[in-house]
């Protein structure tokens, strides 16, 4: 089938190797209990459409890959995604880990059995993903792994907890058990940060992961920009992401020029190859708090052609869109 | 005298007979299906059922309270086969087992809109079915009272005001409070049942008596997890002292504000319990009263007339 919007776009607006790789969007999420309502329907026909219709116009565009970077607690489908992945040719990389501490359910964040949660049985659950297969809850591990760990730090605005043995507790474990999970699979970790990525970075380091295999979401937020920190992190060895591309101007990330020179700075500094651009779309969203962009094509089709024209290179283009994000995808230790 | 909602319709309270008042066919705290080894075959789960409800009715057993919440894998699609497969008049719950225990869809919903959704599933029915709830259930969290469990204690006392079920509560802690709040919608605390006064964790005779006086049930209701068991759970209390704790109630002349039951999980989903069944109800609780002088009226008083009189959905 062809989902080409008529004049939308003429053709692929980015060719090299492989085709672009989008490190960090999200096919599918539902708040979590909202299937448990009766007035919600969720209709899996239509999702499917819909996604199906916004993965074509990705790879039309001249993409390849797109990481679902939900993690396990947002409503990720394994087999949808491996569904989407077979009608669309566009390869999909599932992430394993939580999403924020609100999405994680009692089971982690107020166990009452009398051994408790720990961190080794967080990491197990991220480590057999990354290794065994994709869970499909109570019944099925696929045989596609997840390709990247994906945890989150608690933003300013997000819900607090009922309750909890500690928000900064389940926090904290889940980063440690991310750290040994990717350690043991070979596979890298990706951290969406909120106001202060340090204490989170030091968790990660502290177990033992490299800056190289960290990838450190949600740079492009305004105020990070203001601090250097993506230049800090990316001098310190870490992967930068810039990844709210085409995000409305009130959302507190860089608009598209200032996105454009911070990479091509980057660039003129030396650090070109630690950084990745993403737009942090998700793909069909039910029922969550903010409205969030559908649409997988914004960075080929607007960030694409806004680095070109203030200059930037496709050899430049290519290590932000391909060579770096699929070394960071790459296992350093394959055989685990 | 009434009628009881069961799974597969209502049915007179004459039909309750000997009943347990706090059961689960499965709970599991949301997170748990995330560690594949704790999975089970639904096949599995419908046997043990079939099995534990056939000893439960051959004791004498005829009516099974499930008090799994929303979102802890309540399932009536689940019930409904049990219950034509065993013949036990199974009573299915709405609300919540604790405000922890939430999912983060229902933390900003107001009361009214939790108020609509148990009236919704105790009058129309649960998941999209004819199954409607028999009861309202309830919680505190580990910590005491939070705000999510007052706004769920509150809509489950409008419900309970506006359609005649009774809310059976997870835990004793902070009683008084829970029974002010359910109070102040108007239900009358012989409404309600006080949960787990017998949890090892939470041990206090003098509120028991506080709240049989108030006219509440004191939820003698985890009968069977004793310390002499193992894997312990935190809630476990030794056998004799529980039997002691219910003694002293009866002794003061509470028995008809008490109600028993195992809390039993047919398939604990992503924790492990001790051997445990509704069964040990009838064959070993039941026997430990006798051997304590008990007479049958009083055993008849807390195995039948009670849940009766409990469950007996009220005139609105």
């Amino acid at each position: 089938m062809t989902s080409s919007q008529g004049s939308a776009h003429p053709g692929p607006v980015f060719r090299a190797g492989g085709g672009a790789v989008l490190l960090s969007e999200s096919i599918y999420a539902v708040l979590p209990g909202a299937d448990l309502v009766p007035e919600i329907r969720i209709d899996r026909a239509e999702t499917f459409e819909r996604l199906r219709h916004a993965l074509n116009d990705f790879r039309e565009l001249g993409g390849a890959t797109i990481v679902d970077m939900g993690g396990l607690t947002t409503g990720r489908d394994a087999e949808l995604l491996e569904l989407l992945s077979q009608v669309t040719g566009v390869e999909i990389v599932a992430s394993t880990g939580f999403g924020p501490a609100w999405t994680i359910g009692s089971h982690f964040t107020n166990n009452i059995s009398e051994a408790g949660m720990t961190v080794d049985r967080i990491a197990d659950i991220f480590r057999r993903e990354l290794t065994e297969g994709l869970l499909v809850p109570t019944r099925a591990r696929l045989n596609s792994n997840a390709g990247i760990v994906s945890i989150t730090q608690t933003a300013a605005g997000d819900p607090e907890l009922p309750f909890t043995r500690g928000q900064s507790n389940i926090e904290a474990d889940t980063a440690r058990a991310s750290a040994r999970a990717a350690l043991a699979a070979g596979a890298a970790v990706a951290v969406k940060i909120a106001d202060d990525p340090r204490a989170v970075l030091a968790l990660l380091a502290e177990e033992g992961l490299p800056a190289e295999r960290t990838l450190v979401l949600g740079l492009d937020r305004a105020d990070h920009v203001v601090a250097g920190l993506p230049q800090a992190l990316a001098a310190e060895g870490y992967l930068v992401g810039l990844d709210h591309v085409a995000w409305p101007a009130d959302a507190g990330y860089l608009d598209a020029d200032a996105r454009v020179r911070l990479v091509l700075d980057l660039f003129e500094a030396g650090l070109g190859e630690r950084v990745i651009v993403s737009s942090s779309a998700i793909g069909v969203a039910v029922e969550l708090p903010a409205p969030v962009s559908a649409d997988f094509g914004a960075v080929l089709r607007e960030f694409v052609p806004a680095f070109r024209a203030a200059g930037g290179a496709d050899e430049q283009l290519r290590t932000l869109l391909e060579t770096t994000p699929r070394l960071l995808l790459t296992r350093t230790n394959p055989e685990a | 005298m009434g009628t009881v909602n069961t799974v597969l319709g209502p049915i007179p309270t004459e039909q309750l007979g000997i009943t347990a008042v706090h059961e689960h066919i499965n709970f599991g705290q949301n997170g748990w299906y995330l560690e594949s080894d704790s999975w089970h075959p639904i096949s599995g789960t419908i046997a043990r059922a079939e099995s534990q409800l056939a000893d439960f009715r051959a004791l004498g057993g005829r009516t099974y309270v499930d008090l799994t919440g929303i979102g802890n894998f309540r399932s009536v699609e689940l019930y409904r086969v049990i219950a034509r497969a065993t013949g036990i008049n199974f009573v299915a719950c709405t609300g919540f087992w604790t405000g922890m225990g939430t999912r983060p869809f229902f933390w900003d919903k107001p009361v009214e809109y939790l108020t609509e959704l148990f009236i919704k599933e105790i009058t129309v029915g649960i998941d999209d079915t004819a199954a409607k709830a028999g009861v309202i259930k309830v919680g505190v969290s580990h910590r005491g009272l939070s705000d999510m469990d007052r706004k769920i204690y509150t809509a489950a006392g409008r419900a309970a005001v506006a359609t005649g079920v009774p809310i059976l509560t997870h835990l004793s802690t902070d009683a008084m409070t829970q029974l002010d709040i359910l109070e102040a919608q108007g239900l009358s605390p012989d409404r309600v049942v006080i949960g787990h006064a017998d949890a090892g964790v939470d041990v206090d005779r003098r509120r028991d008596l506080e709240v049989a006086r108030r006219g509440a049930y004191v939820g003698i209701d985890n009968i069977g997890y004793e310390t002499e068991k193992t894997p312990r759970v935190p809630w476990a209390q030794a056998r004799r002292d529980r039997l002691r704790q219910l003694l002293d109630l009866l002794d003061a002349g509470f028995a008809d504000r008490v109600a028993v039951s195992a809390d039993a999980d047919v398939q604990p989903l992503g924790w492990v319990s001790p051997p445990h069944s509704v069964a040990e109800l009838l064959n070993q609780f039941v026997p430990d009263l006798r051997a304590e002088g008990i007479d049958e009226a009083i055993i008849n008083t807390l195995l039948v007339a009670n849940p009766a009189r409990l469950l007996t959905m009220q005139e609105v």
